[in-house]
């Protein structure tokens, strides 16, 4: 109470510092104590592997922060992700070449998101209850497309070559990565529904007294997360050369916890994708650095929970001194 | 009055985000004194008292209970040290009866640890039965109106033995006859040497019921008055402040001077046979180019309900809206603010702004404002910030930054930001609700001398106002509303404080609100 500076947020360095420098800090140190304890972890393929890897974080929690800055939450991506490796699997088997295979499937994912958001918003049903429910459906649907069997991916296909590989030495997956995140932070930032998100999140009321679309902002986000999420799952098909159904169990917990952990307000309104990205980053090195260190795979889930539980606290008393 | 002090506070000062609200305020409370707080609204009565209550923490000065001095003061100090706040619904908990919440800080139970309904509903039926307030013990809070929540708050703070009680707007929703009652209860509490801090807007009231009366404004003591040593007319100067005062008469001289005439004009705006959802009274008035129309009434009159009607929020049965003469569908806020239609609603926390956002996000909230600075799907930010700049600067709003939050913001600054989110989507027509509700007097004036402008520059501008004192400041013409309904016309000069009140109907007098 009382710190101006606490509260005044600008675009200068020391604005950037104040609201990531913390997160920054506790990611350097990780990588430290990692790399005193095992060499092999501070080493450039490793580190781009350990981003690869968590590729599906980072794009369902980049579709995660358009939802929850909009004042809900989407439960259903790690479900969807599943669907969605069906789906191209399926539509590959069909001998639909991949470009189009890829879009038809975003185009799924997005359109189960416009499914969601608009139950969310007309209905008025807590978004938790919704998309909770569409978890379950999209599980059940994931078993329908081919009776609970995976659909194999011929390893041969494009899709696969293109997310196995490079360009001048950088994954091109990571660079698909960072494309989703320049439009997401230009969408957030720059344009009139992005902005409208934070609005609707912050107050809704507010918002409607301003005659913002509250449906129609809604509607976005969670059609963002479901375009994201969707993509997510093409990548985890052609990585895992083939649909699997019982795929990405949890992954909307960890995006939820990149989200929170990068600073986004849990309650809406507050946030931005760039903490996102220092939350993946956290989360992929963490996840990273307790297998190096052979930490017991249940210890590991105890220490991701904690740390959402953490990250919420923090985020609670954060918005009783601002 | 024993001459000992209950409370004694001094020196005291806060500020938000540097914005100084207290500035250094002394308060001193006798034990059996009844102190009336006095100032305008944004005079810092309610961090005061927050303070006293251990809400806020104060940055500088002492606090002293009962002589005892305090370093560290909280909510538990306060609680422990018998200091009480009324009305706070928060205290009470809505699912659970009257009884336990009476009770709640002294279940009765036996030996065995177990609740003994009985006796608790049997002693806090007694404890309502000896204020002679009609409410059953075994009542569900939530089931209670409004105004009986408040008393059972009262009765929660003599139950838990308080020895001050601070009551802030005590009688905001209670009738007549509850009001008497109360202060009949306040009478009694001072009979037994409890100390009460009463803050409230009516005059009269303050008169009836206290020994002193503390005036501040702005933040800082003006002055304390034995209330048989002054008169209404010193306090409201007091309060004021001569200079607002005045400009507040000039905004009324030039009114009453150059009284508009509309005949034969075509109205801006024509509301017609118009009925609310599920209300069956029949609502019609004009507003033309370049005037200022009131519209008041109680409390629960109906404006605020109109109000919302006419931009699409809530729905509307029968009748139709022009604008300029042409019918028109108002379904929903964005279409009003197609039509040139902005507004400022009543609650501007909850309705106005988005609290976590920057005061540039929130003055350039609204999608018609931004849809003029977008150019490809893109915002123009360096547009967005100088616009907001202008309005920050003509309405000399006080911030730290245009990216600082509009949480911590005095309620003053924070209306001026809603209008100039309202105003920069450049609006033929202006509804403004309760716009100057709890904002101090600098600000309330600037308002109503911005109110005049707008007008001068051929704006229409309806402003809906439960405080009639600012009605004849600010608007040409005013239709007094009771019951859904429109029961009154006056214009001009006939537009008096007076004449007004004399226009209201339904048995209730015009002081009881506000």
């Amino acid at each position: 109470m009382g710190k101006a500076n606490m509260i005044i947020k600008n675009k200068s360095l020391a604005g950037f510092i104040n609201a990531y420098g913390g997160l920054i800090s506790v990611i350097i140190i990780m990588m430290i104590i990692t790399t005193i304890i095992r060499p092999s972890f501070f080493t450039s393929s490793n580190i781009v592997q350990l981003l690869v890897n968590n590729n599906s974080i980072f794009l369902t929690g980049l579709g995660m922060t358009f939802v929850i800055l909009s004042g809900s939450i989407d439960l259903s991506q790690g479900a969807l992700a599943a669907f969605a490796t069906m789906i191209f699997a399926l539509l590959v088997r069909l001998q639909i070449p991949f470009p189009i295979a890829v879009i038809l499937t975003c185009a799924a994912g997005g359109l189960i998101g416009i499914l969601n958001g608009t139950i969310v918003s007309k209905a008025n049903v807590h978004s938790f209850v919704v998309t909770l429910g569409m978890t379950t459906v999209l599980r059940g649907l994931a078993v329908a497309v081919n009776g609970g069997y995976p659909i194999p991916i011929d390893i041969s296909n494009g899709w696969v070559s293109f997310s196995n590989g490079r360009v001048l030495a950088i994954p091109n997956v990571l660079i698909l990565c960072a494309v989703v995140f320049i439009i997401s932070f230009i969408i957030l930032k720059r344009t009139n529904i992005g902005r409208n998100i934070y609005a609707v999140g912050g107050n809704q009321e507010a918002a409607k007294f301003s005659g913002i679309d509250i449906v129609k902002t809604t509607v976005f986000a969670f059609c963002m997360s479901g375009i994201f999420t969707a993509l997510a799952g093409s990548i985890l098909a052609a990585r895992m050369i083939s649909g699997l159904p019982s795929s990405c169990v949890g992954l909307e917990t960890s995006a939820v916890t990149a989200v929170i952990i990068g600073g986004t307000s849990f309650t809406g309104g507050d946030g931005s994708v760039v903490g996102t990205v220092f939350g993946c980053i956290l989360m992929a090195i963490l996840n990273n650095a307790m297998v190096m260190l052979g930490i017991p795979d249940w210890m590991q889930s105890v220490m991701s929970g904690a740390i959402i539980i953490i990250s919420v606290i923090y985020d609670r008393l954060r918005n009783k001194t601002a | 009055m024993s001459e000992k002090n209950a409370v004694r506070l001094k020196n005291i000062k806060k500020g938000f985000n540097g914005n100084p609200v207290l500035k250094g305020v002394d308060l001193n409370l006798r034990q059996g004194e009844v102190l009336a707080l006095m100032g305008e609204n944004g005079a810092g009565k309610s961090t005061l008292v927050n303070i006293l209550m251990g809400v806020y923490q104060r940055d500088e000065g002492a606090i002293e209970i009962d002589g005892k001095q305090f370093d560290h003061y909280d909510i538990a100090a306060a609680r422990k040290n018998g200091i009480a706040i009324i009305p706070q619904e928060l205290a009470l908990v809505p699912a659970i009866t009257v009884a336990e919440n009476i009770l709640l800080g002294n279940r009765i139970a036996n030996r065995g640890r177990l609740i003994q309904w009985n006796s608790m509903f049997k002693k806090a039926q007694k404890l309502i039965d000896d204020f002679g307030f009609k409410i059953d013990a075994r009542a569900r809070v939530d089931s209670l109106p409004i105004s009986y929540r408040q008393l059972v708050c009262i009765i929660k703070a003599v139950a838990d033995e308080s020895k001050v009680i601070i009551m802030d707007e005590p009688t905001s929703s209670l009738s007549k006859e509850e009001v008497l009652h109360l202060h009949n209860i306040i009478r009694k509490l001072k009979a037994e040497n409890k100390s009460i801090i009463y803050i409230s807007h009516l005059i009269d009231e303050i008169f009836d019921i206290a020994d002193t009366i503390m005036v501040l404004r702005d933040g800082c003591f003006i002055d304390s008055k034995n209330v048989n040593d002054t008169t209404q007319r010193e306090i409201v100067s007091l309060m004021v402040g001569e200079e607002l005062m005045k400009a507040q008469e000039n905004l009324r001289h030039s009114i009453v001077s150059k009284e508009a005439d509309y005949t034969g004009l075509p109205p801006r705006m024509r509301v017609m046979n118009f009925k609310r959802a599920g209300n069956l009274k029949e609502i019609n008035f004009s507003l033309y180019p370049g005037e200022v129309l009131g519209i008041t009434g109680l409390v629960g009159a109906g404006k605020s309900e109109l109000m919302r009607t006419l931009i699409g929020i809530d729905k509307y049965d029968s009748g139709t809206i022009e604008i300029n003469e042409r019918e028109v569908k108002i379904v929903c806020p964005a279409a009003a603010y197609k039509l040139g239609i902005s507004s400022v609603p009543e609650d501007r926390k909850l309705q106005g702004l988005v609290l976590m956002g920057s005061v540039l996000d929130n003055i350039t909230l609204t999608p018609v404002y931004r849809k003029t600075v977008t150019k490809a799907g893109f915002l123009n930010a360096k547009q967005e910030k100088k616009d907001a700049s202008d309005f920050v600067e003509k309405l000399a709003i006080k911030i730290g930054g245009l990216h600082q939050r509009t949480n911590r913001l005095s309620g003053g600054n924070q209306q001026k930001c809603v209008i100039s989110k309202a105003l920069l989507a450049k609006p033929r027509i202006l509804l403004l609700d309760e716009p100057t509700r709890g904002i101090d007097v600098g600000a309330k004036t600037l308002i109503y001398k911005l109110i005049r402008e707008l007008k001068e520059d051929g704006m229409s501008i309806i402003l809906f106002s439960s405080d009639i004192s600012e009605i004849p400041i600010a608007c040409d013409r005013v239709l007094i509303m009771s019951n859904n309904t429109f029961v009154g016309e006056l214009t001009g000069k006939e537009a008096t404080v007076e004449k007004i009140l004399n226009c209201t109907i339904g048995g209730q007098s015009w002081e009881r609100q506000t």
